[in-house]
């Protein structure tokens, strides 16, 4: 963007009005924005801890439970036929609400848990039920962590889109917007001081032009004076003096007429 | 009658207890299982295993090793001298040898009872039922397509059939499959126990230690399971079978809803009361319910004339397959702080 870009408009006071309340409006918005830009960082950074806390711990969780898994097949021998036919349908859902942060709003996952369809069913009696029902606690922690991780991950997402396209407008509004006001408004000023120096040079000239017609005018009289003269004396000293005099007191009228 | 006296017993079956003392001897030793424990992968156990009895059993796998190819071919080696004793067996001890497998029949018909009432095809389940407890119409249950079906057609006529006649054959409809295999299983274990009386001799003495060991087993398991009023007092005592030490206390047992009111009634059971006592975060009820069964199972070799040690044998090679599993999945996941909790077996 070159430096000197500027807005179409033409230069005259009102809009110079005009582009000074833009301006100000456009500053504001940048002061806005800027805010807005931090308080999503803040979020943004906060999230990305929670992040890295959590997956730090998946690992861990997802290791005990695949072992407690081992654990409980040892103990029970191969249950996954009966989890298999016992589970018709979910116990556990995830359900989707909005959080808002500084105008973004962001998914939330929560996870809900329907009791009368978690299949308890077959654990209980018989041997080994000990070891799954710590493999099932294991696994239901193990979820409730994934699907809080996966709500955090979307935030994350969301909340980098938004950022970025805030940022953008901050930095349009600072480099691009507010230069391109600036130069409106100082070329309009420029060019207002053209005028007004054109139109000062105008009267000047008139001025110059006027007292060259007085002068020319004067020494024409003159010559008819001398003609005059030749004629009468007497007659022509008292024209003189009226034409002189007339023309001091027509500067003096003349408003336009900046000596 | 001439089992169980010294003088027959040979006739028929020294054989047999001769091959299954050869058996005994295959089993993995504390020093293997230590060699084990230290191995890094799979493919390192796979070499050992190969040095014990196990020999090559794992030759024709692909490298990827998993603790299931492991678990599944060495219960098809269970598998295999099981049979072979079988085969070779007369009765009575034919019938004992069939007893041991009705246990595994009774999980195989459950699964397909579980599959078939949640109305899915039954024969997808079959390659996953214990080879042990395949019997010659269990084809014919994926046939069925209701559970009244399953019994009518099936059931009725089969190896176990006699388990289902115990219980009144509404409890299809009234109970969990997880009830219903807890009531076959009482009902297994008394049929056993009545058999192994009859047998008499040295059978008896030990068979009935064993028996009696796992009717006892299973009432406290199911009892600790039923913790917390998901399964009422009626239907517990409805599952605990009429034998074994705690027979006199099964009343108090079925109100007992934490593990206080239960140790106060194990009291006059040293036994029991010392492991309820050492129930711990770390060591389940299960584990030491399970070390107390590999000891008996053990003991049953130490006499001759009965035929403890078959059952023995097959139960202490199916915890050994348990503890392969462990130390195979320990090692895959990397979990080797625990490697140590699988039950030993010699020490």
């Amino acid at each position: 963007m070159s430096s000197n870009a500027r807005l179409q408009v033409l230069p005259s006071r009102m809009s110079q009005m005009q582009m000074k309340l833009r301006l100000v409006g456009a500053k504001k918005g940048h002061s806005l924005m800027k805010k807005k830009s931090d308080a999503l960082t803040m979020r943004f950074r906060a999230i990305l801890k929670d992040i890295k806390t959590n997956k730090e711990g998946m690992s861990d969780s997802f290791r005990k439970a695949n072992f407690s898994l081992s654990d409980a097949k040892y103990n029970a021998g191969d249950i996954s036929y009966a989890v298999i036919e016992s589970a018709k349908q979910a116990a556990k859902k995830v359900r989707m609400r909005t959080d808002n942060v500084a105008g973004v709003t962001l998914p939330v996952f929560q996870q809900t848990v329907d009791e009368t369809a978690s299949a308890e069913g077959f654990t209980n009696i018989s041997r080994g039920g000990e070891q799954i029902r710590a493999c099932k606690d294991q696994f239901d922690e193990l979820l409730s962590s994934l699907v809080q991780l996966a709500s955090l991950q979307t935030s994350f997402v969301t909340l980098d889109r938004a950022i970025k396209i805030t940022n953008r407008r901050v930095n349009a509004l600072e480099r691009v917007v507010v230069p391109k006001i600036e130069n409106t408004i100082s070329y309009i000023t420029s060019e207002l001081d053209e005028l007004e120096r054109e139109d000062f040079f105008r009267l000047k000239k008139i001025r110059n032009k006027k007292m060259k017609d007085n002068l020319e005018k004067e020494k024409e009289l003159k010559q008819k004076q001398e003609e005059l003269a030749a004629k009468g004396v007497a007659k022509v000293s008292k024209g003189e003096n009226s034409l002189l005099g007339s023309y001091g007191s027509n500067v003096d009228e003349d408003e336009d007429v900046i000596v | 009658m001439t089992h169980g006296n010294p003088l027959f017993y040979n006739i028929n079956d020294g054989g047999l207890e001769a091959q299954v003392h050869g058996y005994r001897a295959g089993l993995l030793t504390q020093h293997d299982y230590n060699n084990l424990t230290e191995c890094d992968n799979l493919d390192d156990m796979k070499m050992h295993l190969s040095s014990t009895d196990y020999s090559n059993f794992l030759q024709n796998e692909p490298s990827p090793l998993n603790s299931g190819v492991i678990t599944e071919k060495a219960t098809e080696k269970l598998v295999r001298e099981f049979n072979e004793l079988r085969f070779h067996a007369v009765e009575p001890l034919s019938t004992f040898l069939d007893f041991i497998t009705y246990e595994y029949m009774i999980g195989n018909v459950l699964k397909l009872i579980t599959a078939v009432r949640n109305g899915r095809g039954a024969l997808e389940l079959m390659y996953k039922c214990h080879p042990l407890g395949m019997f010659e119409t269990i084809g014919a249950l994926t046939a069925a397509q209701s559970i009244d079906d399953m019994y009518e057609i099936v059931l009725a006529d089969s190896p176990i059939g006699k388990f289902f006649t115990r219980t009144d054959k509404r409890d299809f409809d009234d109970h969990s499959t997880e009830e219903i295999r807890g009531m076959l299983y009482k009902n297994y274990l008394e049929t056993f126990y009545d058999f192994v009386q009859n047998l008499g001799g040295v059978t008896a003495e030990i068979m009935g230690e064993i028996l009696e060991f796992e009717a006892d087993r299973a009432v406290l398991t199911i009892t600790r399971q039923s913790f917390g009023g998901k399964t009422t007092k009626d239907r517990r005592k409805m599952l605990y079978p009429n034998f074994g030490e705690l027979a006199d206390i099964h009343d108090q047992l079925s109100d007992a809803e934490d593990d206080t009111y239960l140790a106060n009634e194990l009291k006059p059971y040293p036994l029991y009361s010392e492991m309820l006592r050492q129930v711990s975060k770390q060591v389940s009820l299960e584990s030491l319910l399970k070390k107390r069964a590999v000891e008996l199972n053990k003991n049953a070799f130490h006499q001759s004339f009965g035929y403890g040690l078959f059952y023995a044998f097959v139960k202490l090679r199916e915890q050994e397959i348990s503890n392969l599993m462990w130390i195979a999945e320990c090692i895959k996941q990397d979990q080797k702080h625990r490697v140590q909790e699988y039950i030993n077996i010699y020490e």
